[in-house]
């Protein structure tokens, strides 16, 4: 990851990561439908940092790799959140593309903001 | 660690990376004196143990040197920007002396552990095999990371002592014989900086800019600015390029924004600081339709983004991400909404009534920007919803002679393109059914912008609200500590740290 020659991409990896974005898009959607009946602003500010979650998430996939896949059936964001924080536990951190840090920071931050 | 410790070195190193996960997610139960102390220790048994690893680079003819590379480098200005943040800490009143994070000194144990590992068997020289280099690299990555993940929690621990010490500073005026604000304010700064570095080296940008800026305190200052940022990106990144993904960022931002600045502009009227009445019979109203306005947008934007294309304009994102921190810093409590008060001790809520100001005419700006976005010829949308919208809006129109019966005598979006459910062009009367919504939403924002137009506009009844909210206020501190409060008005007293 830090090396200056760009190690090969490990597909095992590239697809948790794929499915941790598939679990923050899922955890988003749910968030902002819950959103629709709650005029607060708290479940806003964990569907945007879901978003861009998600989005650094997408980020860091190979051009052109396919993450349509079926949504996941949960519907609570928290559970998918941890969902996704507990997949990127299952590799270590060496295999996935360089940036995958920052999005485990972020994936901890929502759930140390949001988790009761 | 003990010699029936039977871990490996790669079991250590992802223990230490579990462990400053664990850290962060309970940063909040956590107490940033304690964490900030026993950061050092992290830091050096991680230089430690990058010390003990093989080098990765070739010996120098002659001298048989290895050169460092730049992850060396990277470790050494670390260890150094730690041993420089302890050396100024050590004999401060803030961190001060006092227990370790046993959380942190686990880690610090782990890498120890792995460097005693290290130090009992054989290093191997380079050049390295395959395997060994690949060990290698995990190993200084695993470090590394770990490193960033740590820091992070020790700046968020810090940065939530630091708005604490703000608030203390706000009603009394003093800090308590053990508190500084000036250090922990300089430690946040300090932290941040060595969290980039970390950030730096994992994101495989190192030597990338290194600003290391100190984080303004929460206030009118740094929510107005991140909400011009906001506000010019969005512009730049809308006129650049048409992404439903942006456009949908652009609704959630602008719904999250709108939210918070309605309980931002109640904070304000309960203080009377805005005229309460307006608020509630005109700006409430007008506010929950554009936020409805714009969730309706969000929504249509999601549906027509393809899975494969949710991700966004990575500037868009740092202005959202900068504006999500600067609301939510003002406005949690926990993992709720805090109440008006303590909101009034995060900013001053003299100043929210211009800020809503602003927040609308960006609000009918963006809507604009929306609108023409939608009559762009090169945005598209999901094969499945561009389909199910042209049935729909076909239905809808009995004049239509291409419908009979609800069925559509002609396929909008060919099969292949749904299966995939790849983003395709838009069929015009599909775009005109986007575009009505977006007038909609300009409409809804052309009132809310008109309702804000009054809220300087203080009636009589306001005027009384501040003078028997700020009497009361007055009488509770006068109760507790009057000579603090005279004291803090005139001059700074002495321990005031503003």
């Amino acid at each position: 990851m830090m090396s200056a020659d760009p190690s090969p991409i490990d597909m095992h990896a590239v697809h948790s990561l794929s499915t941790v974005a598939r679990l923050l898009a899922r955890a988003s959607d749910m968030t902002w439908d819950q959103a629709a009946t709650n005029p607060g602003p708290a479940l806003r500010f964990l569907g945007i940092g879901l978003d861009l979650a998600t989005s650094l998430a997408l980020e860091l996939l190979p051009a052109g790799h396919d993450v349509d896949d079926p949504a996941p059936v949960e519907t609570d964001p928290l559970k998918l959140l941890r969902a996704a924080e507990e997949l990127t536990r299952l590799r270590p951190i060496e295999d996935f593309p360089p940036g995958t840090s920052q999005v485990i920071a972020a994936i901890c931050d929502l759930l140390n903001e949001h988790a009761p | 660690m003990t010699g029936r410790d039977k871990r490996s070195v790669g079991e250590l190193l992802l223990e230490s990376d579990h462990a400053a996960r664990a850290i962060l997610m309970d940063v909040d139960e956590m107490d940033a004196a304690t964490m900030l102390r026993t950061w050092g220790e992290v830091v050096q048994a991680a230089g430690e143990l990058w010390q003990a690893l093989p080098p990765v680079t070739l010996p120098q003819p002659g001298t048989g040197e290895h050169l460092p590379d730049s992850a060396d480098l990277a470790i050494r200005q670390l260890r150094a920007m730690s041993e420089a943040m302890h050396r100024t800490g050590r004999g401060r009143v803030w961190p001060g002396d006092g227990p370790a994070d046993d959380r942190l000194l686990g880690i610090a144990e782990s890498f120890t552990g792995a460097t005693d590992l290290i130090s009992r068997h054989a290093i191997p020289r380079p050049p390295l095999s395959e395997p060994e280099r690949r060990d290698l690299q995990a190993a200084r990555t695993r470090i590394m990371h770990t490193l960033y993940i740590g820091s992070h929690g020790v700046a968020v621990a810090v940065g939530r002592r630091v708005r604490e010490l703000e608030m203390k500073m706000a009603t009394r005026g003093a800090l308590t014989t053990g508190d500084s604000l000036r250090q922990a304010r300089a430690a946040h700064a300090r932290l941040t900086a060595f969290e980039q570095q970390a950030g730096a080296v994992i994101a495989g940008t190192y030597p990338g800019r290194l600003t290391g800026e100190h984080r303004e305190p929460p206030a009118a200052g740094r929510l107005a600015q991140a909400l011009a940022i906001w506000d010019v990106q969005t512009h730049r990144t809308l006129s650049d390029r048409v992404s439903t993904a942006d456009l949908m960022l652009t609704a959630r931002t602008q719904a999250m924004v709108l939210t918070a600045t309605s309980t931002l502009t109640r904070a304000a009227a309960d203080y009377g600081h805005v005229d309460r009445q307006q608020y509630m019979t005109r700006l409430l109203p007008a506010i929950e339709a554009s936020h409805q306005g714009w969730e309706i947008m969000a929504g249509l934007w999601k549906d027509l983004t393809p899975p494969t294309s949710r991700r966004v304009d990575p500037d868009l994102a740092r202005a959202a991400l900068e504006t999500r921190a600067a609301l939510y810093e003002l406005l949690h409590d926990g993992a709720t909404i805090a109440h008006a008060s303590l909101i009034g001790q995060r900013t001053n809520l003299r100043r929210v009534g211009r800020l809503a100001k602003q927040v609308l005419v960006t609000n009918l700006d963006l809507a604009h920007v929306t609108h023409d976005a939608t009559t762009n010829p090169e945005l598209s949308g999901a094969a499945r919803t561009v389909n199910m919208l042209a049935i729909t809006t076909r239905r809808h129109d009995q004049r239509d002679a291409q419908t009979i019966d609800d069925s559509p005598l002609a396929a909008w979006v060919a099969p292949r393109d749904l299966l995939a459910n790849r983003a395709v062009s838009l069929p015009d009367h599909v775009r005109a059914g986007i575009a009505a919504t977006a007038d909609g939403l300009i409409d809804a924002n052309g009132t809310a912008m008109s309702a804000a137009a009054l809220l300087d506009a203080a009636s009589p009844q306001a005027h009384q609200t501040r003078r028997n909210t700020e009497r009361s206020a007055k009488g509770r501190r006068a109760l507790h500590d009057l000579s603090t409060l005279s004291l803090s008005a005139a001059r700074p007293g002495p321990r005031c740290e503003r």
